[in-house]
This record gives structure tokens, sequence and C-alpha cells, in this order.
């Protein structure tokens, strides 16, 4: 528990990177698994928009890490 | 570990279990006596507001429950929260019975306030029995009585809407005068004053091991702000609110905001509600993560097999509940078996692998089933999906405790319940809209040939008949086709013949049978006997047609429910996927012999 706040910090980046991934990708399955509707163009957006979260979330951590 | 007689650690495990059951009942018991309170209080475009307030009251508070769990006496905490959720029990009974109140409005005001009030205190019911049970007993033993808290939690969960329906149908005779509906409310009563009582003479106060500090008032509000909009922007009618609509973005967004802000403010007080480190644990966040999916898969199966046995296997709308019983077995023996297993061989990784395999099986299954699917064939299949989801309800709470330091270990408890109801509401939200979604693509597709689109013939629509069922489209079709006779009867009566013309050409009929029956009508006029017999025979041949066309829509309406609730365990099947997977990583951590503080390497998990 006396791990240093970078470090907890980094490792949130990591874990919502993670999070964000598996869920756009929930998003993608049940797009892809759906009808044509209006809903399924929403979830692919919202797959689109949760991965590239997760891209961006990634990117702060190896960033961040690369800095430490 | 807790000094404490056996008799004394059995009454405060019965008094907590008991609370805590009465709270999980409470999620589901209101939805049978729902048109009951509708039809007593008025209100329905509010109804949906009843299930909603207790929902957002027992998820938002969970980890607020928790960390005054860490802080306070748990004792006194659960006395509070017990305390709580029966005046909000008793207030939902009494709602509306003394007209309009001030500030709070009519009847379905009353019961939503209230309703928002029961939750406020169930929330810590559902976290604490769990936080207790770690007081009581040291991780290796610890096991078996989560196990069996696992199985209350999963009895509860199901046959809450079975409880609510015989209490609205037969609770009018327990005291004249007070309608059945009341008593699902009442009913909490006598049970919550027993377990507040086992918990005042029995429970020892169960002080904290060392938290300290004054509780940061703003992360508090960014959390509640957070989630309050989270929930309810999971829990709109997404039919009428579709994802991406203005308020459904605005509510999600909004949360997401707020919940960002409570992390970044977490990060940075030195008392927050959820202490952040925590994630580094890698026992704590790969279990918060597998209890996320996991507690989407577990609500996602509770909330749409009813609508798979009422539409498809043809079970009556008052035993849904109970044709659910074999699921609900297969929880209670699951969770419990795999306490005790782990109690005996101190090991949890390979049982909640197992377990996660068992879950995967019984939704592939569930996936695969057909709209000719015998009931048998599906208790097995549902008992195989709740023999797969029983061992993680106790498990990964006992996980997570045996990892994070016992003065975190309140706040460490309600994260693992917390994560499980959010990832419930998020399943139910997005399946939820796959099941619309493939309803109303389905129903179209399976239409008998011939009547274009049956749904809007008979009166209805599409959307209708995905909320209506097999039982209300036959309803439909025949009073359909009962008005099509008045019509024709009406016409042939009064010697009408242009009124008969419009209504043969349209009934659709071929040009043959509309010859057939103009040429009848014409031998008929002036006869009333002629003209009785081809009434007589036109009924008839209308009736026949009707059970055909009955036949052929509840049919199509059958194959279209079948269609769309194993597209959703189809996709259902991957979120216990992910689940499973993330299982993987959680790390093995020798279970404690005694609740004494953990070790540093066991605080951090090896990471």
């Amino acid at each position: 528990m006396d791990s240093k706040p970078s470090s907890s910090t980094n490792t949130g980046r990591y874990l919502v990177a993670i999070f964000l991934a598996l869920i756009g990708g929930i998003f993608g399955v049940a797009a892809a698994a759906g009808a044509p509707s209006a809903t399924r163009t929403a979830f692919i957006v919202i797959a689109i928009v949760m991965i590239a979260a997760a891209g961006a979330t990634l990117g702060a951590a190896l960033t961040a890490r690369k800095r430490s | 570990m807790v000094p404490l007689s056996d008799r004394d650690r059995a009454f405060t495990l019965t008094g907590i279990l008991l609370a805590m059951f009465l709270a999980a009942l409470d999620q589901t018991i209101v939805a049978t006596a729902l048109p009951k309170i509708v039809a007593d209080l008025g209100g329905l475009e509010r109804y949906a507001w009843v299930f909603t307030a207790y929902l957002v009251g027992s998820t938002v508070l969970v980890p607020i429950y928790g960390k005054l769990a860490d802080m306070f006496s748990r004792r006194a905490i659960e006395l509070w929260a017990i305390s709580v959720f029966l005046a909000g029990s008793f207030l939902s009974g009494l709602s509306g019975e003394f007209g309009e109140l001030p500030l709070l409005g009519d009847a379905m005001n009353q019961l939503i306030v209230f309703r928002a009030l029961q939750g406020l205190g169930a929330a810590g019911l559902l976290g604490l029995a769990f936080i207790i049970i770690a007081d009581l007993f040291p991780p290796s033993e610890r096991g078996k009585y989560q196990g069996l808290t696992g199985g209350v939690f999963g009895i509860a969960s199901v046959i809450g809407p079975l409880i609510g329906g015989l209490l609205t149908d037969h609770g009018g005779a327990i005291i004249p005068g007070i309608a059945g509906w009341r008593w699902v409310f009442y009913v909490n009563l006598p049970f919550g004053i027993l377990a507040l009582i086992f918990v005042i003479t029995r429970m020892p106060a169960l002080l904290p091991h060392g938290e300290k500090g004054r509780l940061d008032a703003l992360s508090v509000v960014l959390l509640v702000g957070g989630l309050v909009p989270l929930v309810l922007g999971l829990q709109l009618d997404k039919t009428a609110h579709p994802w991406g609509a203005p308020l459904t973005i605005a509510l999600l967004a909004g949360g997401v905001v707020l919940t960002a802000l409570f992390v970044l403010r977490s990060l940075r007080v030195p008392n927050p509600v959820l202490d952040m480190r925590l994630f580094s644990n890698r026992v704590f966040s790969t279990s918060n993560f597998a209890g996320f999916f996991v507690g989407a898969a577990f609500l996602s199966i509770v909330a749409f097999l009813p609508l798979f046995m009422v539409n498809v296997v043809g079970v009556s709308a008052t035993s849904a509940g109970l044709s659910l019983v074999p699921l609900s077995l297969g929880v209670v023996f699951g969770s419990i078996v795999s306490g005790q297993i782990v109690s005996r061989v101190g090991h949890y990784r390979a049982l909640l692998l197992i377990g996660g395999f068992i879950l995967l099986v019984g939704v592939f299954l569930l996936s695969r089933m057909d709209f000719d699917i015998p009931f048998w064939q599906v208790a097995v299949y549902m008992a195989v999906a709740g023999l797969g989801l029983g061992p993680s309800l106790p498990l990964l709470t006992l996980a997570v405790q045996n990892a994070v330091d016992v003065r975190k270990v309140g706040q460490a408890t309600s994260a693992v319940q917390f994560f499980r109801q959010i990832g419930g509401l998020f399943g139910t939200a997005l399946l939820g809209t796959v099941l619309t979604t493939s309803l109303l693509a389905n129903i179209a597709l399976n239409m008998p040939a011939g009547l274009g689109s049956p749904p809007a013939a008979v009166g209805g629509s599409a959307a209708g008949v995905s909320s209506a069922g097999t039982a209300a489209v036959a309803a439909q079709v025949d009073e359909a086709f009962a008005a099509r006779y008045r019509s024709l009867s009406a016409a042939i009566d009064g010697g009408d013949d242009a009124a008969l013309a419009a209504q043969l050409t349209a009934m659709g009929l071929p040009e043959q049978a509309r010859a057939g029956i103009t040429a009848a009508y014409e031998r008929a006029k002036g006869d009333p006997q002629a003209t009785a017999a081809l009434l007589t025979n036109l009924k008839s041949e209308l009736d026949a047609q009707a059970q055909t066309v009955i036949g052929e829509v509840t049919l199509g309406v059958r194959k279209a429910f079948a269609s769309a609730v194993t597209r959703v365990y189809f996709i259902a099947i991957f979120i216990v996927l992910v689940g499973w997977l993330v299982t993987w990583f959680i790390p093995e951590v020798p279970l404690r012999k005694t609740n004494a503080q953990a070790t540093e390497g066991v605080l951090t998990g090896g990471d």
C-alpha cells in the first residue's frame, strides 16, 4: 500500500485502457451480432469511441512509463 | 478474529444474512406487484421509477457504506442500514394511505421517494454482510460462510417475483382492508426487526482496524454526483431514449466526467471514499474486473430467461418466477459447495476458473435454445449456468478480502459488490437493447405469409407485440376476427350490399370466396332462416380461420422471441469469456489463517 502515487496512477491508466478496450469490444460484438438498425450504428460508434479512448489512455500510460 | 461464542456468531450471521436476503429480495419483488400498485395508486407513466429509485439508492451508496464500515463500528453501520431499510419499507407500504402529502405529492411520488429511502438502507445491507463475515471468520474459514451469503443472494434475486406475486394475490387476506401489494413492503418488517434484534443482542461492536481521519466530503459529492446519472443513463428505457439520444448521452457523459473527477480527487486526498492505491493490488483489480463481467452475465440471465419461459416455452406469467428455480438451485449449490471446498483446500483461483468455464458452457447452451425446446432442457441449461455463477459470488469477495490491508476490508469488499452491480446494470442495458432490436426484426421475418404485417393487421404494432408477448397477440387476433364477424353480420342483417362488398374486400379474401359469400347472401335475402344459417356458417368459418392465424402468428412470435433471446445469450458468451479470461490473471494468494494485519507482499498482490 506504500507504492508511490505516480506508479499507482500509471497502473490506473493501464487498467482504464484495458477496461475501455474490453467494453468497446463487447459493444463491437453486440453490433456485429445485432440486426441492422439505428441501435447497431450507435453501438459501432460507441465501440470506436471506447477503443480510441483505450488507445489514448494506453499511449498516455506508455509515455509516462518512458518518462519515469 | 473477534472473540465470540459460536452461538453469538451463529445469531449474528443469521441476522446479517436475513437483512441481506430482504435487501436482495426487494430488487425484484415489486415486479409482479406493479400492475396492482399502478391500478391502486395511478401514475402509470412514472411506474418504472419504483424500480429505478431503489436501484439508484442501493448501488450508489455501496462504496460509501464500505468506507464508513472501515471508519466506525460495523454494528452501528449495520443497525443504521437496517433501520433505514425498514423505515423505507414501512413508508413504501403506507404510500397513498393519507392522500397527497406536502412536498411528496401524490401516492406514486410518495412510493418512489420511499423506495429510494429503502434503497439507501439496502446498499448497506448488501455490502455489510460480506464485510461483517470478514470480521467474524479468518480467510481460511471464511469461504464456507461467504458461500452461504452467495447462496442467499442468489435465492433472493430469483424468487423475488414469485413472492411478490403471492403476496399481491393473497396478501389482502392477512389483514382485511390492507391491499395485498402493500405486504410486498410490510413483509420486510417482522423479518427486519428479527434481524435487528439479533444484531443488537448478539453482534459485537466490531470496531475499525485503524482507518482514521475525516471522510473527504468532496469525493462523496463527486461519487454520488457521478454515479446517479450513470445509473440513470443505463436504466433509461432504451426504446424511448436510445443510446444515441441526447438525454442518454448527457447522463452517461456527465456521469463519466464526474466519476473521473472523483478518481482524480481520490488520488490527491488522504482519506477518500475508495483508496485508489487498492487498484495497484492485482488481486483487487482483476477480481473487480471479473466481478463486473460476471455481474453483467448474472443479471442478464435472470432478466431475460423469464421472457423466454413465458413467450417460447409457454409457462404462465405468474409461474415464470417459479420456472427459474433450477437457476436458483444451481447458484445456491455452486456458491455453498465452492465455499466449503475453498475452506478445505485453501485455494480459490482454480475454483473460480472451473466456475467460469461451467458458466461459459451454460451460457453457450442457453444460446443454442430453439423455439420448440422442452421445459426440462431449459431447466438443465439454466442449472448449469447457475452452477457456474455460484462460485464467483463468494470467491471473488474472499480473494479480495484476503489480499488487502485489513484496515481497508470494508471499502475493498464494497468495491467488489459495487462493480458487480454496475456490471449487472451495464449488461442488462446493453443486452436489453439487443433483445428489443432483434425482436422487432425477427417478428417481421417470422409472421405467416400472406398476412403482410400481421401485428399491424391485428391492430397492434411490432413494438407492441414485443412487449405484449404471445398470449396478448393471440387475444388481438381473436378480437380482430370477432370484429370482422360483427361487421359482416351487421351488413348482412341490414341488407347493406355496399357495406358487405367493402367488408369482403377489406378481409382480403380471394375473388372466388368473395363471389361464393355474395351469392349465398343474395340467395338468403329476405329469408330469416337462410340468413341465420349463412351467419352461422360464416361464424364457424371465421373461427376456424382465426384459430389457424393464431397458430401461425403465435408460432411466429415464439420463433422471434427464441431467436432474439438466444442472440442475447450469444453476446453474453463474449461477456462471460472476457470475465473468464480476466480470472486467469487473478493471482493465487494463500488464505490467511487469522484476521491479523496482512503482510506487505500480500497487500500488493505480487504486483
